[in-house]
């Protein structure tokens, strides 16, 4: 009588699959473009302070059409959520890691799981505060009050991911666990 | 874990090494070492009937069953 081989997925390790493989390239490219994005912001945001300060060549050949007040908020908000997307990206890229080594299921991707929901919970809610911020700035401009509206939108798609997310990983928590039990099972 | 298992004392009595039983069996010497060293969570019955075939022995000359303190203590409680 044999007994069946108990890591089963060893021989499978070595040949990750087609699908997992594309999502780590594809995450590897997401990943050097938000850098890029990130360089750009903090460009903006850097020339924006400068034009606040009071140079007038900056503020006159740049910022015709929008205040530097409004652009140094506006790119700040970006700055932020690009970080915010770099840090669910490396999650992201080490979840991957484990897909190919051929077994996710570990208590550290339940963990940055748990990081990812954070980071977009987060990043959500300072998009708000940002743009409240922003409708302070343009009302002291004398623009509309419609765009205090406009900029107080509550997306509850980003909300219902976060949710999602919180949910899969408690399953990825219990996933791991049984795992781990598995693994133990001679 | 309240089952201790009892291989090391049995492959003393039977003269076989780990490594042996291992092949005989047909599991890795790393999953025999889980379940000597009572890492091991759960056994399957193929497993248990393997060792038993090839050690000649019972589930019960491998497997003993010792109450943990704590269990114990939950018991009486109880009674």
């Amino acid at each position: 009588m044999s007994v069946e081989p108990l890591y089963q997925t060893d021989e499978t390790a070595g040949n990750p699959s087609r699908s997992s493989v594309f999502l780590r390239r594809l995450i590897t490219v997401l990943w050097y473009v938000t850098w890029a994005l990130l360089a750009v912001f903090i460009v903006i945001f850097l020339c924006s302070g400068v034009a606040l300060m009071g140079i007038e060549p900056l503020k006159s050949q740049l910022f015709n059409d929008i205040r530097p007040s409004t652009s140094l908020v506006s790119s700040l908000s970006m700055i932020v959520g690009a970080g915010a997307f770099l840090i669910i990206l490396k999650q992201l890229r080490q979840i991957c890691q484990t897909l190919v080594m051929g077994d996710p299921f570990v208590p550290e991707n339940a963990h940055r799981l748990r990081i990812i929901w954070i980071a977009v919970a987060i990043a959500e809610v300072l998009r708000l505060i940002t743009g409240i911020v922003l409708s302070g700035l343009m009302v002291q401009t004398n623009d509309t009050v419609e765009q205090i509206e406009i900029t107080l939108d509550l997306r509850i798609y980003v909300w219902f991911l976060v949710l999602a997310l919180i949910i899969l990983s408690e399953v990825f928590r219990e996933g791991a666990r049984m795992r781990q039990e598995q693994k133990l099972t001679v | 874990m309240a089952i201790r298992v009892n291989l090391d004392r049995v492959l003393v009595d039977r003269r076989m090494s780990l490594t042996e039983l291992a092949d005989r069996v047909g599991i890795t010497l790393a999953n025999l070492s889980i379940l000597k060293t009572g890492k091991a969570r759960a056994i399957r019955f193929s497993t248990l009937s393997a060792l038993c075939r090839e050690l000649n022995c019972q589930p019960a000359d491998l497997l003993v069953y010792e109450p943990e303190e704590n269990e114990e203590a939950e018991m009486k409680a109880a009674e």
